[in-house]
C-alpha cells in the first residue's frame, strides 16, 4: 500500500512537469510565432517592393520603346516625304510600309521568356485619317473610341492607361509624335498583363498563401487566366483606402461565398499610375495561435495528463494482477515444456530402439527365411509353432498343411521314442541335445535322414513351454557315406584276395627255393666233391641271391599275412630288457665291422612285457639292421626304452606331427594310457620331412641310389608298422633331415591284449 | 503626200526589217534550244548589275531564279555577264542597232548566254528581236527630280494616262530643262515621247542605281527611274529626292529568251508557274524587293494586309 502511494506521487509529480514543460514549449512556441509573424511580414514587404520594381522597371523600357520608335527614321522619312507633297501611290507608300516594319521588329523582339511584350503598336495621326496598326494574334480587340479619348487627353508626355476587354486586360502605352514642332500623332502601344503578370509578378518569392493584383486608382485588373484567386475582387478594399506598406485587414468574400478574414498589402510601382495589392488570408500571416487559444491549450492539456495519471495507476493495478498470473502460466509452460522435452527425448529413444529392433528382427527374419538349414519351433504339446521355409521345403508340405499337423506326424515311428529320450536327459537337462540323427518323411511318403539339435525353449520365467530345433537334411552326406564304405569294402576284399594270393604264392615259392638253397649248399659245403674257385665263387653268388630272394618272399609273406588278417599274435609274457639286449647282437658282426658305437637306455622298463616276442623280434632286428646299414663307418646308434603316460589321444613329434594314439590302447574312463616307448636313434643318413611318412609303405627306400648303395628288400618297415599296429602301437621315424641322424620311435601298450 | 511617201516609206522599211529578222531566225533555229543546252549541261545566264535583280555580289532575285532553273534541267548554273548594249546580241548572236522601236540588225556576233534575266522590262522593241517568258515582275517608270525642284508632285487621279499626262505636264510647267536616262533600258527617255514637253533628252553611261545621286548632285534636273530602282533610291535619298508622277503604264519584267528557244522558254514557264504556285518566287521576291509586295499585291497574288495604294491611307 505504502509502495503505491509513492507510486502516485511520483506519477502526479512527473504529470505536472510534463504538464509544465509542454505549456513552456507552448508558450515558447507562441512567442516563436509572433517573431515569425514579424519576420514574414518584412519578408512580404521587401518581396513585394521587389516586384513592383520589377513592374516598374518593365514600364520604363517600354517608354525607352516608344521614345526609340518617335526617333527612328521611318516616321520622319514618311513626313518628310510627305511634305515635299509626295503622293501615297507615287512614293509614300513605301515609306508607311517602312514604318509598318518597324513597328514588326519591335513586337517580334520584345520578348519576356518566349512570350512576346507587344501585343499591338499603333500610329494615329492628328492631322489626318492616317492610322498605322500592327498587331499580333494576341492583341486585344479594337477600341477605338476609348483610345481616342485617352489619346486626346494626353497631348504630352508619355501616357499609361489601362484597358480590359473581354476579360483580357492590357496596359497602353502612348507618346506624341511631334514632326517639326507640330503634333503630328501618336505612338501607341499595348501590353497584355498577363505577360507582365507570369512573368514579373507570378514568380518565387516568399511562400507565403497569397494572390497579387494589379491595382490602379480607378479598381483592379482582373487576375489573368490560371492564376489562383481565393478572394473575389468585387470584395477587395477600394484603391483608396489601402495605404501604402502597411498591412490593411478586411474582411472579404472567397469564391465560394464565404466570409473570411484577410490582409492585404499595397506597394506601388514607381514611375506608373500602378500599384501591386498582395491579398492573403489572415491566418497565413498572424497564424492560428493567440493568447486565448494557449490558454485554452494549457488547460485542455492539464485535464488531459491528470486523467493520463489516473488511468495510469488503474492499468498498472490491472498490469500487476496480469503479471502475477503470466508468471504463474509462464511456470506450467516450463513445467510442460521440460515435460514435453522428456517426452521427445523419450519418443526418440523409442524410435531409436524401434529402429534398433526393427533392424534386428530384419536380420533375424532374413537370417530365418534364407538360412538353408530349417527351424522348428513346437509347443510341449508337440503343435508346431513356428518354423521357417527351408523346414516346410524340406517336407514338401503347404503353409496350410504344416498349420494342421504336429510335429511327429513327419517323425517315423521309431525315432519318436529315441527322440524323446534325447529331449528327456539333454535337451531339458541342459537346454540342448548333442547333435543326432532321425529321419523324416515327406509329404510324398520318401523317408530321408536329417541331423539335429534341439534347444530347450522356455517363457520370461524360465518355465518350459515348448523345443525348438535346427534341423539339416543330411540325405547328401548319407549316400556319399554308403558309397565311401561300399568302396571301401570293395578295396579291403580286393586286398585280402591279393594278400591271400601273395601268401598261396609265397608257399609255392619259397617250396621250390629251399630246395635250391639246399641243394646249393650241400654243392658248395662240397659235400659232393671240391670245387674249383670259380664254382665256389659262382655257387655262392648263387647262394646268397637265393638267400635273399627268400628273405624278400618271407618279407611278402609276412606282410600278407597281416594284410590278409591271416596273422594272429601270439602274446607271451617277456623280459623286455633281456629281449632289448639280445636283439643288439643281431646287428653286432655289423657295428664291429663299421666301428658303430651302440649304447643302451633301458632303465626303468617294467620287467615282464606281454607281447609277441617274435615279431617283436621282428621289428627291433628290422630297425636295427636298419640303423646299422646307414650308419657311416665310425658312428653311433643307441638304444633305449622307456615306460611312458599319454593323457591324450595322440603324440606330438620333436618335428610337431600328431601321432594318432589308437583308440583302444586308450582308457574309455579317461586315464592316462601307460606305454612303453622304444627309441633307435642313429647318426645316419637321416631322413627328409616328406619321407618319414612315406618310408613306412611296402617296396619304398628313401632314394634309387639308397637302393642300390644300401641292400634291402623295401618292406622291413612296412612289415615293422604292421606288426606294431598289431600290437595296437604306433611307430614313427624322427630327423632333423638328410645327413643329421634318424630316430624310430615305437609305442606299445603296456597291456596290450 | 508628203506624209503618205513618208508612210509608205516607214512601211516598206519595217517589212523589210521583219523579213530580215524572220530569215536571220531561220537561221538561227539551228542553236540554243532545250535539247541542245541539256547536252552542253550548262545554263548560261545573261546578266547585267541591276538593282537588286542582279546584285553583283553573287546573289540577286533573278540569279537565284536562274540557280533553281538550272536545278529543275538538271544542268550546271553559270553567270555571264554582260550589258545592256551587249545584252540582246549576246543571246541571239546578232548586234543590233535601236531606233525608236525598231530594231536593225547590223551584223553577227558570238552567243554567250541562253537567258538574259536582270529585271528585262519588256518593251515592244524588244519583242521583235526576244522572245519573253511570262512576266516575273512589275514595274513603272517614274520621274524624279532632287527635293529642292519647285515642281510638286502630282495629285493622283483614277486615270494612269491622265497621270502621265500631269506628270509630263510639270516638265513643261516648271521648265524642267533636262531628263536623263540610260539608252535601250526602260528607262531610256526616248521611249516615252518625252520631246513635245520640250525637256532635253540625255543619255547617260551611268547604272541605273547612279541616276537618282546624279540628280540630286545637280547633273541634271530630272531623271526616269523604275520602280524598283525609285523605291531603293527614296530608302537611300530620304528628303533629297522626289517623285513627281508616272511616266510609262504599269510594265512588267521578264526573262528573255532568243527566238530559236521555244521549247527553252517553255520549259521556264512551266518552271516559273511552279514556282509561284509554291510560294518560292514570292519568298524571293520578299528577300530582295519587300516593298514591291505592297505595291504591286495583285502581281503577286499578295493576300494578307499590307502597304495599301491608292487613296487609303490605313494600314493594318
Amino acid at each position: 500500500m505504502i509502495f503505491r502511494k509513492k507510486e502516485s506521487l511520483a506519477a502526479l509529480f512527473a504529470g505536472v512537469v510534463l504538464v509544465g514543460y509542454i505549456g513552456f514549449l507552448l508558450v515558447a512556441n507562441y512567442l516563436s510565432q509572433v517573431e515569425l509573424r514579424k519576420s514574414a511580414v518584412e519578408r512580404l514587404i521587401e518581396d513585394m517592393k521587389s516586384r513592383a520594381a520589377a513592374v516598374s522597371y518593365f514600364a520604363s523600357e517600354r517608354i525607352n520603346d516608344l521614345k526609340e520608335l518617335a526617333a527612328g527614321k521611318e516616321l520622319a522619312f514618311f513626313f518628310a516625304n510627305k511634305a515635299l507633297g509626295m503622293s501615297m501611290q507615287y512614293g509614300l507608300s513605301s515609306n508607311l510600309q517602312d514604318i509598318a516594319s518597324s513597328f514588326d521588329r519591335l513586337i517580334s523582339e520584345k520578348k519576356l521568356g518566349t512570350d512576346p511584350i507587344y501585343d499591338r503598336i499603333d500610329f494615329i495621326s492628328t492631322i489626318d485619317d492616317l492610322h498605322v496598326k500592327r498587331t499580333t494574334d494576341r492583341g486585344p480587340l479594337v477600341m477605338e473610341n476609348g483610345l481616342q479619348e485617352f489619346l486626346f487627353a494626353n497631348h504630352s508626355g508619355v501616357g499609361i492607361k489601362v484597358h480590359s476587354l473581354m476579360g483580357r486586360s492590357t496596359m497602353t502605352f502612348s507618346l506624341p509624335y511631334v514632326y517639326k514642332d507640330a503634333l503630328v500623332g501618336h505612338i501607341v502601344t499595348w501590353v497584355g498583363t498577363d505577360v507582365i503578370y507570369r512573368h514579373l509578378i507570378q514568380v518565387g518569392g516568399v511562400s507565403l498563401k497569397k494572390v497579387i493584383y494589379i491595382g490602379y486608382e480607378g479598381g483592379y485588373l482582373p487576375l489573368p487566366a490560371g492564376v489562383e484567386d481565393f478572394v473575389r475582387v468585387s470584395s477587395l478594399p477600394p484603391p483608396s483606402e489601402v495605404l501604402p506598406r502597411d498591412l490593411y485587414p478586411f474582411v472579404g468574400m472567397t469564391q465560394d461565398d464565404h466570409r473570411s478574414d484577410f490582409l492585404a498589402l499595397r506597394i506601388p510601382v514607381e514611375n506608373t499610375p500602378f500599384f501591386l495589392l498582395a491579398v492573403m488570408p489572415h491566418s497565413e500571416v498572424f497564424g492560428r495561435t493567440s493568447l486565448w487559444r494557449l490558454f485554452l491549450l494549457l488547460g485542455a492539456l492539464s485535464l488531459v495528463v491528470l486523467f493520463s495519471i489516473l488511468a495510469l495507476l488503474y492499468i498498472k493495478d490491472q498490469n500487476l494482477i496480469l503479471r502475477i498470473r503470466l508468471d504463474e502460466s509462464n511456470s506450467r509452460q516450463g513445467e510442460i515444456a521440460r515435460k514435453n522435452l522428456q517426452l521427445q527425448q523419450e519418443i526418440l529413444d523409442r524410435h531409436a530402439v524401434e529402429k534398433a529392433l526393427r533392424a534386428s528382427e530384419k536380420k533375424y527374419r532374413e537370417l530365418h527365411e534364407s538360412m538353408r538349414d530349417g527351424y522348428i519351433c513346437t509347443n510341449s504339446e508337440g503343435k508346431i509353432i513356428e518354423y521357417n521355409p527351408a523346414f516346410r521345403e524340406m517336407l514338401g508340405f503347404s503353409e496350410e498343411e504344416m498349420a494342421s499337423w504336429v510335429y511327429d506326424t513327419w517323425t517315423l515311428k521309431e525315432w519318436r521314442d529315441l527322440e524323446g529320450r534325447i529331449v528327456q536327459q539333454q535337451v531339458l537337462a541342459r537346454g540342448y541335445s548333442d547333435l543326432y540323427e532321425k529321419e523324416y518323411r515327406r509329404r510324398d511318403g520318401a523317408i530321408f535322414p536329417a541331423e539335429l539339435r534341439t534347444y530347450c525353449l522356455t517363457d520370461g520365467g524360465g518355465k518350459v513351454v515348448g523345443t525348438w530345433s535346427i534341423v539339416r537334411d543330411i540325405s547328401d552326406r548319407k549316400q556319399a557315406e554308403r558309397e565311401l564304405q561300399r568302396a571301401k569294402d570293395a578295396a579291403e576284399s580286393a586286398n585280402r584276395a591279393k594278400s591271400q594270393f601273395l601268401a598261396n604264392m609265397s608257399h609255392e615259392l619259397r617250396t621250390p627255393l629251399n630246395h635250391i638253397i639246399g641243394f646249393t649248399e650241400l654243392v658248395l659245403y662240397k659235400h659232393f666233391g671240391d670245387l674249383n674257385a670259380t664254382q665256389e665263387e659262382y655257387l655262392n653268388d648263387s647262394l646268397q641271391s637265393s638267400l635273399h630272394l627268400l628273405a624278400l618272399i618271407n618279407d611278402i609273406l609276412d606282410i600278407s599275412k597281416v594284410e590278409a588278417g591271416k596273422v594272429d599274435l601270439n602274446l607271451s609274457d617277456v623280459h623286455l630288457k633281456k629281449l632289448l639286449e639280445n636283439s643288439l647282437n643281431m646287428i653286432k658282426e655289423t657295428v664291429v665291422t663299421h666301428r658303430i658305437q651302440v649304447t643302451t637306455d633301458l632303465q626303468g622298463l617294467p620287467e615282464i612285457l606281454r607281447v609277441d616276442e617274435r615279431k617283436l623280434k621282428q621289428v627291433l632286428y628290422n630297425l636295427l639292421s636298419n640303423a646299422a646299414k646307414f650308419t657311416p663307418d665310425g658312428g653311433s646308434i643307441a638304444l633305449a626304452a622307456r615306460p611312458v603316460a599319454l593323457e591324450r589321444g595322440f603324440v606330438m613329434t620333436g618335428d610337431g606331427r600328431k601321432i594318432e594314439l589308437p583308440v583302444e590302447a586308450i582308457p574309455s574312463d579317461g586315464a592316462p594310457a601307460a606305454f612303453i616307448e622304444i627309441i633307435i636313434q642313429d647318426t645316419g643318413i637321416g631322413l627328409r620331412e616328406s619321407d618319414l611318412d612315406r618310408i613306412f609303405e611296402p617296396f619304398t627306400q628313401v632314394e634309387s641310389s639308397s637302393t642300390r648303395k644300401y641292400q634291402g628288400t623295401g618292406l622291413g618297415l612296412s612289415l615293422s608298422k604292421n606288426l606294431v599296429e598289431l600290437h595296437r602301437g604306433r611307430i614313427w621315424a624322427e630327423s632333423e633331415g638328410a645327413d643329421k641322424g634318424a630316430a624310430f620311435h615305437i609305442l606299445l601298450p603296456l597291456c596290450t591284449g | 503626200m508628203k506624209d503618205k511617201r513618208k508612210t509608205l516609206f516607214s512601211w516598206v522599211a519595217r517589212c523589210l526589217v521583219l523579213a530580215t529578222l524572220v530569215a536571220f531566225s531561220a537561221e538561227m533555229v539551228r542553236a540554243g534550244d532545250l535539247d541542245e543546252l541539256k547536252q552542253r549541261g550548262v545554263l548560261r545566264h545573261l546578266g547585267v548589275r541591276y538593282a537588286n535583280f542582279v546584285t553583283g555580289s553573287g546573289d540577286g532575285l533573278d540569279v537565284e531564279l536562274m540557280k533553281l532553273f538550272a536545278d529543275h534541267l538538271g544542268v550546271t548554273y553559270q553567270y555571264v555577264e554582260t550589258t545592256w548594249e551587249r545584252a540582246i546580241g549576246d543571246l541571239t548572236g546578232k548586234l543590233i542597232e535601236v531606233k525608236g522601236e525598231d530594231v536593225k540588225i547590223k551584223g553577227d556576233t558570238e552567243i554567250k548566254g541562253d537567258i538574259i534575266a536582270n529585271g528585262l522590262t519588256l518593251l515592244a522593241w524588244r519583242e521583235k528581236i526576244l522572245e519573253f517568258s511570262i512576266a516575273t515582275f512589275p514595274t513603272q517608270v517614274w520621274l524624279l527630280t532632287s527635293a529642292d525642284s519647285p515642281a510638286n508632285p502630282i495629285q493622283p487621279s483614277q486615270d494612269i494616262a491622265q497621270d502621265i499626262a500631269a506628270t509630263k505636264a510639270l516638265l513643261t510647267d516648271y521648265k524642267i530643262p533636262e531628263v536623263i536616262g540610260i539608252a535601250n533600258t526602260c528607262v531610256d527617255p526616248r521611249l516615252y515621247q518625252l520631246e513635245p514637253t520640250g525637256t532635253r533628252i540625255r543619255l547617260v553611261d551611268l547604272n541605273l542605281n547612279e541616276l537618282a545621286p546624279a540628280v540630286i548632285n545637280g547633273v541634271s534636273g530630272a531623271t526616269l527611274l523604275d520602280v524598283p530602282d525609285a523605291l531603293m533610291a527614296l530608302e537611300k535619298w530620304t528628303g533629297r529626292i522626289k517623285i513627281l508622277g508616272p511616266i510609262s503604264k504599269p510594265q512588267v519584267m521578264a526573262c528573255g529568251f532568243a527566238k530559236t528557244s521555244p521549247e527553252l522558254r517553255a520549259a521556264f514557264n512551266a518552271f516559273f508557274e511552279e514556282c509561284k504556285q509554291k510560294g518560292i518566287y514570292r519568298d524571293l521576291v520578299k528577300k530582295y524587293y519587300p516593298l514591291a509586295l505592297t505595291y504591286f499585291p495583285e502581281f503577286f497574288d499578295v493576300r494578307e494586309a499590307g502597304a495599301a495604294r491608292g487613296s487609303s491611307k490605313s494600314m493594318n
